[in-house]
């Protein structure tokens, strides 16, 4: 859960690496109910400061970015580029995990 | 950072008609525009997407051409113009009864004709306190306004002797904890010099600009022609905003009249008429609502205020650049107005009709303008925290879709708040639309000419209808035509659209329903404004908290929201309604028994396979996105045939259903997923019949393979079945 401000309210447990692992072999589509709360807690933090793909090429290329802290909101490309959306996916989940958790994910 | 963007004055035009085309650039003295046709959207370099293809068209506006920033004047207001009655005030008072929603963020003009140190004012100053503004002085009463609460205000003032009192006190009406009545005596107040500015409410004047707008709404503003004592303002504060023209008002502005229109009444015997500006909200409830009814038709004194955004945008009012007379012998189909400057492109879609009464198709792709006119400037998918969750990945965003953010004055969608919280009830095409254009997104438009793409592909004769048309000519407007097809996403209908529709339908017509989501929300378009709608969120109150008591058309007085709400569901016209939403993943159909029904041998005629559709460029399938199912009890007619239903959406579909419907879980193994797309055919009684697919995705799979698939297959065989004039027989059975 989050509350009104956008904080977590549970304590994401770093030792779910069975459900990074699930994200990880299928980013888009059906997935447990378990992971897909998961997913749910990173895909609704505050918009500020989060990350999302800057279309660097027209779907052929993609730079992670952030939005700015502050609105009007600013695109701050941070980087790496990707040429697969899974791969992106991927390792912004990584990051939201670190964030969430304190720790690295032990998978690549 | 250069910036070019624009818009035109009309989406639809026909052969020998002019389209105008506004355009503005920032840090360059110059930008390039060129006329093209437009054959495929830019989407996926994969194998099975079709090739981003345009042809420039032979046009004289084609080339560089000088440029110059032009600024989007945002903010709504009220405007009266200059007369000596106003111009020339002196010993007067200044009434309205206001709901601020952003007291205290910055200045805000509630009426007068201040302009720098000129004229005379009733403000909010920048802390959230009443102030009369005369000489470039500000008068303030020390008490804060607060947010969203109705209060009463005056400025009096006596010219000579130099008095003034300000008055404020909170209305009652459901509340234990208002405010009472608070006053301040001023002395030396100057005597207010003539303005010759015309007189504003929600805004003041910086030269002939608009600035200093008021958020929130306002009611019965009055200019009376003498200074009330505080006795008098006293009896006048609870009075309420009924009754006739107070007897000293030289101006007494009655916003329960003329509500559909611009038009600002005076029931003054002075006839000081006015007109807003940037559509502000009309149809609000005002200060004595009494919760008795929502229909502002019924109780128009208790809709007499109107609600001022300082983001409100209609019509950017921009210089036309160029025009363009469709020559002859231009088809009919999409084209766009492309700009370049520096690194920076814009696109600005139009589509061309035959002259009238020359249609030669047989059919029409009827683009769902009023649909792009909804969604236009989605800022919500940049800036809403919820956009990400609902698709299910994350959010690809580019220079384009950012343009709202470096700009703000573009405005916002239906789907969007204004800067203080209230819900986007009107949307509009005449400023730049950053989201109106074949890139970035796959949707919507961009997503629509996966249609072009394929029409022309196959080298089907076709011609465009728009939504505008639709609604603004009736059946007229698709008469020519044997068949109708839609776009991906046909969610916005009016009235008069939906009847036109039907009415073709009655006479023999036939209906292709390409999409998803579609016939979904009454929309009205504005008696005298072009490309503007307005839509009302109610019976969905998770977009905004305030639908239902202004839960009608403020443009129409129609009952608002869906037209399931309405009683008009979708299943009516095409068998099928909205179920939910996801973006993450899209899936294929499996046939039912009833797609070997002898009725739907021709829809199948070559077709072999018992699942169709597990392709696509969108995400995979033809089955997805936004989806529609089959239901008898919501109207889907009882003879309609369910061909094939779409199974194993993914759980990001699940996180929508309770915002749409109601849906019990799957009860048995056997029972069709209720979380489904449903293919849907059904014969009308004049010899008619339509096709429904109940996807938005459907278009994404047409180009699989080289157009060599069952989706398109299916598509053509029903499409060349529609044009044949042999008339479709109702089923024995209905």
């Amino acid at each position: 859960m989050r509350d009104r401000e956008g904080n977590l309210t549970i304590k994401i447990d770093p030792k779910w690496i069975d459900l990074a692992q699930e994200f990880r072999n299928k980013p888009f589509g059906g997935h447990t109910p378990a992971l897909q709360e998961l997913l749910a807690l990173m895909r609704t933090a505050p918009i500020e400061g989060r990350y999302f793909l800057w279309l660097s090429k027209p779907h052929t290329e993609w730079t992670l970015a952030k939005m700015s802290d502050t609105r009007p909101l600013k695109p701050i490309q941070v980087g790496p580029t990707f040429t697969s959306l899974e791969e992106a996916e991927w390792h912004v989940f990584k990051l939201r995990w670190e964030q969430m958790t304190g720790q690295k994910l032990p998978i690549n | 950072m250069v910036s070019v963007m624009g818009y035109a004055d009309r989406r639809s035009v026909r052969v020998g008609e002019r389209i105008q085309f506004k355009v503005s650039v920032d840090g360059s003295p110059s930008y390039k525009a060129t006329i093209v046709r437009l054959i495929s959207p830019q989407s996926f370099p994969q194998p099975h997407a079709p090739d981003f293809k345009f042809e420039t068209m032979a046009c004289p506006v084609n080339g560089e051409h000088k440029g110059q920033h032009h600024e989007i004047p945002a903010g709504s207001y009220a405007e009266i113009p200059a007369h000596p009655k106003l111009s020339r005030l002196t010993s007067c008072t200044l009434v309205a009864s206001i709901w601020p929603t952003l007291p205290g963020s910055g200045e805000q003009a509630i009426l007068g004709t201040v302009d720098g140190s000129g004229g005379l004012g009733l403000h909010l100053d920048k802390e959230g306190r009443l102030a009369l503004v005369v000489g470039g002085q500000h008068f303030v009463l020390p008490r804060k306004l607060r947010p969203r609460r109705w209060s009463f205000v005056a400025a009096s003032l006596d010219a000579e002797a130099g008095v003034a009192i300000l008055y404020a006190r909170e209305a009652e009406l459901y509340q234990f904890d208002t405010l009472g009545a608070a006053s301040k005596r001023f002395t030396r107040v100057p005597t207010p010099a003539p303005s010759e500015r015309p007189f504003r409410i929600a805004a003041a004047h910086d030269g002939p600009k608009a600035i200093r707008h008021f958020n929130g709404k306002i009611e019965r503003p009055r200019v009376l022609g003498r200074a009330l004592s505080l006795n008098d303002l006293d009896r006048l504060a609870p009075a309420g905003p009924t009754g006739p023209a107070h007897v000293d008002a030289i101006a007494d502005w009655d916003f329960s009249r003329d509500i559909s229109s611009e038009i600002v009444s005076d029931v003054s015997h002075n006839g000081l008429w006015g007109r807003t500006i940037n559509l502000p909200t009309r149809a609000v409830a005002s200060s004595n609502w009494n919760a008795e009814r929502h229909d502002w038709r019924a109780v128009p004194e208790q809709y007499g205020a109107i609600h001022f955004h300082d983001d409100d945008i209609y019509d950017a009012l921009w210089p036309t650049a160029f025009e363009v007379t469709i020559p002859d012998g231009w088809k009919s189909t999409t084209y766009a107005l492309r700009l370049e400057a520096g690194d920076s492109e814009f696109w600005v879609p139009f589509f061309v009709r035959p002259k009238q009464g020359e249609a030669k198709a047989r059919c029409a792709f009827l683009v769902p303008t009023c649909t792009y006119a909804a969604y236009s400037n989605f800022r919500s998918r940049v800036e809403g925290r919820w956009s990400e969750l609902y698709h299910g990945r994350v959010t690809v965003l580019d220079r384009t879709d950012f343009l709202m953010e470096e700009y703000p004055d573009l405005g916002s969608s239906t789907y969007d708040p204004h800067r203080d919280g209230s819900l986007t009830l009107y949307s509009s095409m005449m400023r730049p639309v950053t989201n109106f254009r074949p890139t970035g997104r796959v949707y919507k438009f961009c997503q629509d000419m996966f249609f072009i793409a394929w029409l022309e592909h196959q080298k089907i004769d076709y011609e465009i209808v728009t939504d505008d048309d639709l609604h603004y000519e009736g059946v007229a407007a698709i008469s020519d035509y044997a068949c109708i097809f839609t776009g991906s996403h046909p969610e916005y209908y009016s009235t008069e659209m939906l009847d036109a529709v039907e009415s073709f339908l009655r006479r023999g017509g036939r209906f292709m329903y390409l999409g998803g989501n579609g016939f979904y929300w009454r929309t009205a378009y504005h008696a005298t404004l072009p490309g503007v709608v307005e839509v009302r969120r109610a019976g969905q109150g998770f977009l905004a908290s305030d639908v239902e008591r202004e839960s009608n058309m403020s443009f129409t007085g129609e009952i608002a929201g869906t037209w399931h709400r309405v009683g008009r569901p979708p299943q009516l016209i095409c068998g099928v309604g909205m179920v939910t939403q996801g973006f993450d993943a899209c899936t294929g159909y499996k046939r039912t028994k009833e797609s070997h029904d002898p009725r739907a041998a021709f829809i199948f005629k070559d077709v072999k396979e018992e699942i169709v559709g597990d392709f696509g460029v969108l995400m995979g399938g033809a089955a997805g996105y936004e989806i529609d199912r089959h239901d008898v009890s919501l109207g889907s007619p009882r003879h309609s045939l369910r061909l094939a239903s779409s199974w194993n959406h993914t759980n990001v579909y699940d996180i929508s259903v309770p915002s749409f419907t109601d849906l019990v879980p799957k009860p048995n193994e056997d029972a069709p997923d209720p979380v489904r797309a449903d293919i849907v055919f059904f014969e009308t009684p004049g010899g008619g019949a339509v096709f429904s697919v109940g996807s938005i995705a459907w278009s994404g799979s047409l180009s699989w393979n080289n157009y060599d698939n069952n989706i398109e297959r299916i598509t053509r065989n029903v499409l060349m079945r529609f044009i044949d004039p042999k008339p479709f027989q109702m089923p024995v059975s209905a």
